[in-house]
């Protein structure tokens, strides 16, 4: 039996039988968090003016600012920021769990504390280094671990990241369990608690705008075609292999340059507090709690999870926050999949990042 | 030289043998319908064609050229396409970037995106370029999917019952632009349908496969009165059909 409706029976042959066209008029009206990636005009200069007003004042508050403490909350936030833009290529776009930006953060910072020790340079010199190590890294690993989906990959970074912390606990050239001191930038502890707000503050805007124009690429359909049904993609031509890959070493690349900025603020790393699960847990809550179909919600996900923990898990019961976390976590998967910036999405829209 | 040649194709799942010794050519600019019971391995050969199964033996050439055992994504731009049963368009992409993805090199974004909306124009989605492929109905699924195919400037297009399940509106468009393209741009098509009313007025040719084997070929309407393909889609013989 043919299923038939009776506005497909009336129309014609040479007419397009679509429905539902009058939804995808170009021009209605959306929300702020969508508007950078809307093609009507009016709300695109509104959200490039909202992008840059809001850009202005965390410049103007980095500059002038006198409570270190919340400068230094805000660093943390834009790290994450930049940490879960990154992690959003392959897990946003692409559907890949990883579990393991730790991984890639903790071989940048080591890079950038092995090399800025032995060749005497200021740590943040080691940038590229701490950025194409962990990179490298992902490049070789990826290749087999992308073969595995859904949450085996997802366990495979994870698994990962323990064997390469214990990996770091023994080794000579990582100084083992003790750690690796850095030596720390010569000026005044306001002034470098600035130098840091603003690295990661730029590389927020810059990361942001890369993985904008990924999302808007015939790269980011792959991903998403990938997402969706890689066996389709596949047959119909996506290199998957190459394109899951270089999304891999793209959030590898940028979380081991986190590192090295990271390394450098705090001139003291370990394996535990570099390799840690719980900076890969927040990058995923983050993405999780703000989005991750649209670039703006890791800066939404980061700044809200962030708030939460200093909220709740530095105040006074550290279990308290972290049950109040997982239950965050739970209900936006279960009851808000779209994320905080999801919320404001219309319905149907085309996924952009 | 035909456009596909297919020689003693044979696909085995464990001890299940789907495909057994199948043979035939096609030519350029030539719809060949297949029909066939269920489980008589349409799509299993489908799938062999278009490189998603490997076949235990045999050999499929495509102008000469040898394509068994050569991944989808090599054959994709070799000039082998395909439709799915169930249409597998990317449901939260742009109906245009359903087109533009299956596109390679970066060069020619420009006529990559005015040939995408030819095309969609071309069967009748063209009003809908930029409208999310999840708000499609199914039977226009089916259109995009096949816009997809064409995309690839394909010489062989595979298409698995392309006309189940969709309204004889869209039906006539799928069969029309099938025609169009078959005979002004040479493409041959492979079409596997249980519609076989349909499947002979749009073939130049026929194929009936039963139990993985070629049961009857020829003229679409020799074959679909053959008693031996009636008793076969029937299980009992024509006269007590």
């Amino acid at each position: 039996m043919r299923t038939e409706t009776a506005t497909q029976a009336a129309r014609p042959v040479a007419q397009p039988v679509a429905l539902g066209a009058t939804r995808h008029a170009r021009g209605h009206a959306r929300v702020i968090f969508d508007v950078l990636t809307t093609n009507s005009r009016p709300w695109r200069i509104t959200g490039w003016v909202v992008f840059l007003v809001g850009l202005g004042l965390l410049v103007a508050f980095g500059l002038t600012t006198t409570q270190l403490g919340t400068l230094r909350l805000g660093t943390t936030v834009l790290m994450y920021v930049v940490l879960t833009l990154a992690w959003s290529v392959l897990s946003g776009l692409g559907g890949y769990l990883n579990f393991g930006m730790a991984l890639f953060f903790g071989i940048g910072a080591y890079t950038t504390a092995i090399v800025a020790s032995h060749s005497g340079l200021p740590p943040l010199a080691t940038f590229w280094a701490a950025g194409a190590v962990p990179a490298i890294f992902a490049a070789v690993i990826g290749v087999p671990a992308l073969r595995l989906r859904g949450a085996y990959f997802a366990i495979v970074t994870f698994v990962l990241t323990l064997a390469v912390e214990e990996l770091v606990t023994v080794l000579g050239i990582t100084n083992g369990a003790l750690g690796m001191y850095i030596t720390p930038m010569a000026m005044s502890l306001r002034a470098s608690d600035q130098v840091y707000f603003f690295i990661f503050l730029a590389g927020s805007v810059l990361v942001a705008l890369v993985v904008r124009q990924m999302g808007r690429s015939r790269f980011g359909s792959h991903l998403v075609a990938i997402r969706e049904d890689e066996d389709a993609a596949e047959i119909m031509g996506v290199p998957t292999t190459r394109v899951k890959t270089l999304a891999f070493v793209f959030g590898a690349g940028v979380a081991g340059m986190v590192g090295c900025v990271y390394a450098a603020q705090l001139y003291y790393i370990a394996p535990p507090t570099t390799f840690s699960f719980s900076l890969s847990l927040n990058v995923v809550v983050a993405a999780i709690v703000g989005g991750y179909q649209t670039w703006v919600g890791p800066l939404v996900g980061a700044l809200a999870t962030q708030l939460a923990y200093e909220k709740f898990v530095s105040s006074s019961d550290g279990l308290q926050g972290t049950l109040a976390l997982g239950a965050l976590l739970i209900l936006f998967a279960r009851f808000v999949p779209g994320g905080i910036a999801g919320v404001f999405r219309r319905r149907g829209t085309k996924v952009t990042l | 030289m035909p456009r596909l040649e297919v020689h003693n194709l044979a696909k085995r799942f464990g001890g299940a043998v789907v495909l057994d010794g199948v043979t035939f050519d096609v030519d350029a600019g030539v719809v060949l319908g297949i029909i066939g019971p269920n489980g008589s391995g349409k799509t299993t050969m489908v799938n062999v064609l278009n490189g998603a199964y490997r076949p235990t033996k045999g050999t499929v050439s495509l102008d000469g050229i040898r394509i068994d055992g050569r991944p989808p994504h090599q054959l994709i731009r070799m000039g082998v396409s395909r439709t799915f049963q169930n249409p597998r368009v990317f449901r939260s992409l742009t109906l245009l970037d359903n087109l533009l993805m299956v596109t390679e090199g970066v060069g020619h974004q420009a006529k990559a995106g005015s040939q995408a909306r030819e095309l969609l124009e071309f069967v009748g989605l063209g009003d809908y370029s930029s409208a999310v492929a999840s708000e499609l109905s199914g039977g226009q699924k089916k259109l995009a999917e096949f816009a997809r195919a064409l995309m690839t400037s394909p010489k062989l297009v595979l298409m698995d019952e392309p006309f189940a399940g969709i309204h004889p509106t869209i039906e006539e468009i799928l069969m029309a632009r099938i025609r169009e393209t078959c005979d002004s741009q040479k493409i041959t098509y492979l079409v596997v349908s249980h519609e076989v009313s349909e499947l002979v007025s749009l073939s130049d040719e026929f194929l009936c496969l039963a139990e993985g084997r070629v049961l009857a070929s020829g003229a679409p309407g020799d074959v679909s009165t053959d008693p031996a393909v009636m008793e076969a889609y029937l299980g009992a013989p024509t006269a007590s059909a």
